[in-house]
C-alpha cells in the first residue's frame, strides 16, 4: 500500500490517525448521499470537536483542496458529495446534545446529532424540535440547517431557519465563530440567518442552538379520499380559503396509493384518485372545531370517504401510508427521481395537472406524494436506469417540472436544496445582479471554493465522478430514500 | 461634502425636479442633528436604483428613510449628504388573499397592508407599530411587535424582498412562494441592516388568517417574578394568548394578554387564564399605555433569557430612577423608557452594569449629545469581523448609512 499523503498524515497529527479514513474501501461510503452523484474524496476526516474541525480547515487550506461537510448523508441536492475531492469532514462524533433548557425552551446540540433525537430528549419536558423532514430518524441538525430542511410540519412551522437561533461555526480561514446566540434578538447582522440554508458553501457548523415548542394539547389526523385529484387539490385550496391553517396538508395521488396498498395495506381503495392526509394541532377545542370544519370542507368537496384519528396509533395508521410511500414507490420501479419545487398554492391544481400531462408526453410513470398545503411538490418519476437513455430523458423531464414551478411563479427548491443538480437553475429565478449579491457574501466570509465546491451556483463543471450533468441527482430506489 | 447645483440637477434628471430638494433647514430629515444636503424622493423602484448609483459615483453618503418613526434607531451617521425618502414607494403590489402572500412598496404604511388584508379576514403578524411606520422601515429596523410571542419576528414572515444595492442595482432575494430554499438567504441579513447593506424597495409576505375571536385580559400583579410565571404557564398549556405584555409604570404592574382564536378556545383559554391569575393574586386592571405609542425620550431594549427576566425587572426597578417597562416576557424583550431629558449616559451606564450574560442592550433612543459618545449597540459580537467583512462587500465605499450600525460599521 502507499505511504499516505503529506496532506493525511498532518490530519492524521490533528486528530488522530484512527479518524481519518483514505482506503478505499472505507472511502466508498462517502461517494455518495441520497442521490446518485458520486464525488470521491481523497479523505475522510472525523472530528470530535470543533477544534479539530477548524485543524482539518486549516491543514485543507495549506494543501490548497477543497472541505465538504457532512452528516447523515441522507439530502437530496448532493450536499454532501465532494464534488471536486479533497476532505470530507464528518459531524458523525460529535452528536451529543449539550444543553437542554426547558424553561427557556432551547437546546445546544452538536451538528451530529440526529434530528429525532433532539425531539426525544425534549419530550419529557413536553417540548419538541419542529421541522420533521421525512428523514427525521437518520438525518443530522447538521446537515438540516445546511439544507434549511423542512417537512410535513412546515406548513405550519416553517424551515429549520425559523427554529435556530445561534450557530458556532468553523470559517474558511479556520477559525472558531460564534453567531446569534440563545435569545431571540441578537447585536448585528443576522449571520445564523444567512448561514442557514448555505449548504455548506459559506462555513462549517460545529454547533446549533435550535428553538423547541411545546407539544400541542391535542393533534387529529383526517385522511380524505378522493375520486378524483382535482377534487383533492380544490379542496386543498378550500381549506386554506376557509382560513384554517393546518399544522401538516400532505396529497397522496392514485400511483402513490396503488403502490402503497400492494405491500402495506393502509386501505386505499383501489380506485381512489387522491387523498389528503391532514393534521390539526392546538387546545382540544380549536383542534375539534378545525377537525370539523376540515371534515366539511372535504365533504363539500366531494371527498368519498373521510377517516377521523384523534389518539396516536389511530393517526399513526392513517400516517402510514404516507410514510412509507417512498419505499413503496421503489417496488414500482428500478429507479425513481425525487423532484422539489414549489408553486403558490392557487396554481397547484393547474402545476400539478402539467406535472401528469408532461410524464405522460415523456412516457414516464409518476407518482405524487407532497406537501400540498404550501404548494411543495415533490413528483417522483418512475424508470429503469438500465435502459439505454432513460436517465437523460427522465432528467430533461424533471427540467421541464422545473420550468412548470418557475413559469407559474414559484421556485426550483422549497426544502432539498440547489446542491449540484439545480444549480444552473438558478439563473431562471435569479438575475446575474442577484447572484452577484450572493456572491459578495461568500466573498464576505472568504470560503470561495474552499469549501463545498461545484454547489448552489451556476457552473458548466461535472461533479466528481459523474460523466455529465444529465446523470446527476437520480435517486436509487429503496426504502432507506426520504423525502 | 456639500451638494452644489450640479448634483441636484443630476438628482432632478432621475427622479423629477419636484421630487429634489435642498431645502433641508426645517430638520424634518435630519439624523441624530445632521442635516442632508438634499432629499430624493423616487416613484419607482428603477428611481432609487438610479439615485443610488448616481450617490455611489459622486460619492455621497444617503439614508433611506420611511415614515421616520424609527430613524433615531442606529449610531450617529459618520457622513449625511442625502436623504433617500421612500414615501413615494407605496402601494400593494400583488395580493392573492388564496395564496396567503401580499407584496406591497417599501414606502407603504403597515397600517395600509393591515386595512387591504383585514378585508379578506387576513392580517400581517407584524406590529402593532408607531403610526405610519413603513413596512421599509420595520424592516430596516427590524421592528419587533408584541406578537411576537405567537408569530415570529420579520424575518420570520418574510419570503422576498428586492433591494436596491450600494451600487445602484436592482436585484431580489427570495420569491412569492412561503417555502423556498433557492440560494443564500440574503433577506435575513438585509432586515435589520439599518439601512446599510442596501435598500429596501419592496417585500413579500407571509400572512395568516385573522382570529375569529379576540380579548384582551389586563391584570395586575404586585410581582413581576409573579406575572412571568402566569405568562409561562399560559405558554405551557398552549392557551391561544396571541401577545403577552408586561407594563410597569410607576407602582402599577401589569400583565395584558391578548387572546385570539376559535370562540371556543378563547373561552377556555380566558376562564384558565383567569384561574390562574387569581391563584397568584392577579386583579384585574385597566389596559396602560403600549409600546406603540410610547415616547419616551430614552429607551433602552433589552433581549434576555425568558427566565432572566424577573430578575432584570427587579434590578430596574431598583435604580433611582426606575424606568418605565413594556417587556414581552415569553420572548425575552424588555423595553425601559425614561421619561427625563437629564442624565441619560448615567442611566445607560448603569444599566449596562446590570448586564449579565446572554443579554444584549440597544439603546433605542437617547439625547442627541450623548449619542455622540456611545456606540448605541454596545460592545460588538464576537462575530464582529465576518459584519464587517459583509459591510465592505456590500457597501465598499462606505455610502449607505455609514457609522450608523453595530461598531459604526
Amino acid at each position: 500500500m502507499a505511504q499516505p499523503s503529506k496532506l493525511i498524515r498532518d490530519l492524521q497529527r490533528a486528530v488522530g490517525a484512527r479518524w481519518v479514513l483514505h482506503s478505499p474501501e472505507d472511502l466508498l461510503v462517502y461517494e455518495y448521499d441520497a442521490t446518485i452523484d458520486r464525488g470521491r474524496p481523497e479523505t475522510v476526516v472525523l472530528p470530535e470537536n470543533a477544534e479539530q474541525v477548524a485543524a482539518s480547515v486549516r491543514l485543507a487550506r495549506r494543501h490548497g483542496v477543497p472541505v465538504t461537510a457532512r452528516g447523515a448523508g441522507t439530502g437530496l441536492s448532493g450536499g454532501a458529495i465532494p464534488c471536486e475531492g479533497g476532505i470530507v469532514i464528518g459531524t458523525a462524533r460529535m452528536n451529543q446534545i449539550l444543553e437542554l433548557d426547558p424553561l427557556n425552551r432551547l437546546a445546544v446540540v452538536d451538528p451530529g446529532v440526529i434530528n429525532l433525537d433532539i425531539t426525544r430528549a425534549a419530550e419529557p419536558h413536553g417540548l419538541y424540535y419542529a421541522p420533521d423532514p421525512s428523514s427525521q430518524k437518520a438525518c443530522t441538525i447538521g446537515g438540516n440547517v445546511a439544507e434549511n430542511a423542512g417537512g410535513p410540519h412546515t406548513l405550519r412551522y416553517g424551515n429549520t431557519t425559523n427554529h435556530i437561533l445561534g450557530l458556532e461555526i468553523v470559517t474558511a480561514e479556520g477559525e472558531i465563530v460564534e453567531l446569534g446566540g440563545k435569545t431571540f434578538d441578537q447585536t448585528g447582522y443576522d449571520l445564523t440567518g444567512v448561514v442557514v440554508g448555505s449548504e455548506g458553501t459559506l462555513a462549517i457548523v460545529t454547533k446549533v442552538i435550535v428553538r423547541l415548542l411545546h407539544r400541542p394539547e391535542a393533534t387529529v389526523t383526517l385522511l380524505a379520499i378522493f375520486d378524483e385529484i382535482k377534487q383533492a387539490s380544490e379542496t386543498v385550496s378550500a381549506i386554506i380559503g376557509a382560513g384554517i391553517l393546518p399544522a401538516a396538508l400532505e396529497m397522496i395521488d392514485k400511483n402513490t396509493m396503488d403502490a402503497v396498498e400492494e405491500f402495506a395495506h393502509c386501505g386505499y381503495p383501489p380506485d381512489a384518485g387522491a387523498a389528503l392526509l391532514i393534521e390539526l394541532e392546538g387546545l382540544r377545542e380549536e383542534a375539534a372545531e378545525q377537525s370539523d370544519a376540515v371534515h366539511a370542507i372535504c365533504e363539500r368537496g366531494m371527498a368519498r370517504e373521510v377517516r377521523v384519528g384523534s389518539d396516536p396509533a389511530e393517526r399513526e395508521k392513517l400516517w402510514a401510508g404516507r410514510k412509507s410511500a417512498l419505499g413503496a414507490l421503489g417496488r414500482k420501479a428500478p429507479s425513481y427521481y425525487i423532484l422539489d419545487g414549489v408553486v403558490p398554492r392557487t396554481k397547484l391544481p393547474a402545476v400539478l395537472a402539467g406535472v401528469y400531462e408532461c410524464c405522460e408526453r415523456f412516457g414516464f410513470a409518476v407518482a405524487n406524494v407532497f406537501h400540498a398545503g404550501d404548494g411543495n411538490l415533490h413528483p417522483n418519476v418512475l424508470f429503469d436506469e438500465r435502459v439505454p437513455g432513460a436517465t437523460e430523458r427522465v432528467l430533461e423531464l424533471g427540467e421541464e417540472i422545473m420550468r412548470l414551478c418557475v413559469d407559474a411563479g414559484g421556485s426550483i427548491t422549497g426544502e432539498h436544496g440547489v446542491g449540484y443538480e439545480k444549480r444552473n437553475y438558478m439563473s431562471w429565478i435569479f438575475s446575474e445582479g442577484d447572484m452577484e449579491m450572493m456572491a459578495r457574501l461568500k466573498l464576505a466570509f472568504g470560503s470561495a471554493e474552499g469549501f463545498n465546491p461545484g454547489k448552489v451556483f451556476p457552473t458548466s463543471k461535472g461533479c466528481g465522478e459523474v460523466s455529465s450533468r444529465m446523470a446527476a441527482a437520480l435517486a436509487k430506489v429503496g426504502p432507506d430514500a426520504y423525502v | 461634502m456639500t451638494l452644489n447645483t450640479a448634483p441636484t440637477a443630476s438628482l432632478a434628471a432621475i427622479v423629477g425636479h419636484e421630487n429634489v430638494s435642498s431645502m433641508a433647514t426645517e430638520g424634518a430629515f435630519s439624523v441624530d442633528g445632521l442635516a442632508p444636503a438634499a432629499i430624493a424622493s423616487p416613484g419607482t423602484y428603477e428611481e432609487v436604483a438610479g439615485v443610488m448609483a448616481f450617490a455611489s459615483d459622486a460619492g455621497l453618503a444617503v439614508i433611506p428613510r420611511g415614515a421616520g418613526t424609527s430613524i433615531q434607531l442606529g449610531n450617529v451617521p459618520s457622513r449625511y449628504d442625502l436623504a433617500l425618502s421612500l414615501a413615494r414607494l407605496t402601494g400593494i403590489v400583488e395580493y392573492e388573499p388564496a395564496d396567503l402572500t401580499v407584496t406591497c412598496r417599501a414606502g407603504t404604511p403597515l397600517t395600509t397592508v393591515q386595512d387591504a388584508l383585514e378585508k379578506h379576514g387576513q392580517t400581517l403578524s407584524l406590529g402593532p407599530v408607531p403610526a405610519g411606520a413603513t413596512i421599509g422601515g420595520i424592516l430596516a429596523a427590524n421592528t419587533i411587535g408584541r406578537y411576537v410571542h405567537s408569530r415570529g419576528r420579520p424575518r420570520d414572515v418574510t419570503i422576498g424582498l428586492r433591494v436596491v444595492s450600494a451600487d445602484g442595482r436592482l436585484t431580489r432575494v427570495g420569491g412569492k412562494v412561503v417555502k423556498n430554499v433557492a440560494g443564500y438567504d440574503l433577506g435575513k441579513l438585509y432586515i435589520g441592516c439599518l439601512g446599510t447593506l442596501g435598500v429596501i424597495v419592496e417585500a413579500t409576505f407571509k400572512v395568516t388568517t385573522a382570529p375569529a375571536t379576540a380579548r384582551t385580559l389586563t391584570l395586575r400583579f404586585e410581582d413581576a417574578r409573579v406575572a412571568c410565571e402566569l405568562a409561562a404557564e399560559i405558554e405551557r398549556r398552549g392557551l391561544v394568548a396571541a401577545s403577552i405584555e408586561l407594563v410597569q409604570h410607576s407602582d402599577e404592574l401589569t400583565l395584558a394578554i391578548e387572546l385570539a382564536g376559535t370562540p371556543n378556545a378563547v373561552a377556555r383559554s380566558e376562564r384558565e387564564t383567569l384561574e390562574l391569575a387569581k391563584l397568584r393574586g392577579g386583579q384585574p386592571a385597566e389596559d396602560q399605555a403600549s409600546f406603540e405609542t410610547d415616547q419616551s425620550p430614552l429607551r433602552l431594549r433589552i433581549a434576555l433569557l425568558p427566565t432572566a427576566v424577573p430578575s432584570l425587572v427587579a434590578a430596574l426597578r431598583e435604580l433611582e430612577q426606575p424606568p418605565a417597562l413594556i417587556a414581552w416576557p415569553t420572548a425575552g424583550l424588555v423595553h425601559a423608557g425614561w421619561e427625563g431629558e437629564s442624565n441619560h449616559l448615567g442611566t445607560i451606564t448603569e444599566v449596562r452594569a446590570q448586564l449579565k450574560p446572554e443579554m444584549s442592550l440597544v439603546v433605542e433612543r437617547c439625547s442627541a449629545e450623548v449619542k455622540q459618545e456611545i456606540d448605541v449597540f454596545g460592545e460588538p459580537p464576537p462575530s464582529f469581523a465576518l459584519m464587517r467583512q459583509i459591510k465592505q462587500q456590500f457597501d465598499p465605499n462606505g455610502i449607505l448609512s455609514p457609522g450608523r450600525f453595530v461598531g459604526r460599521l
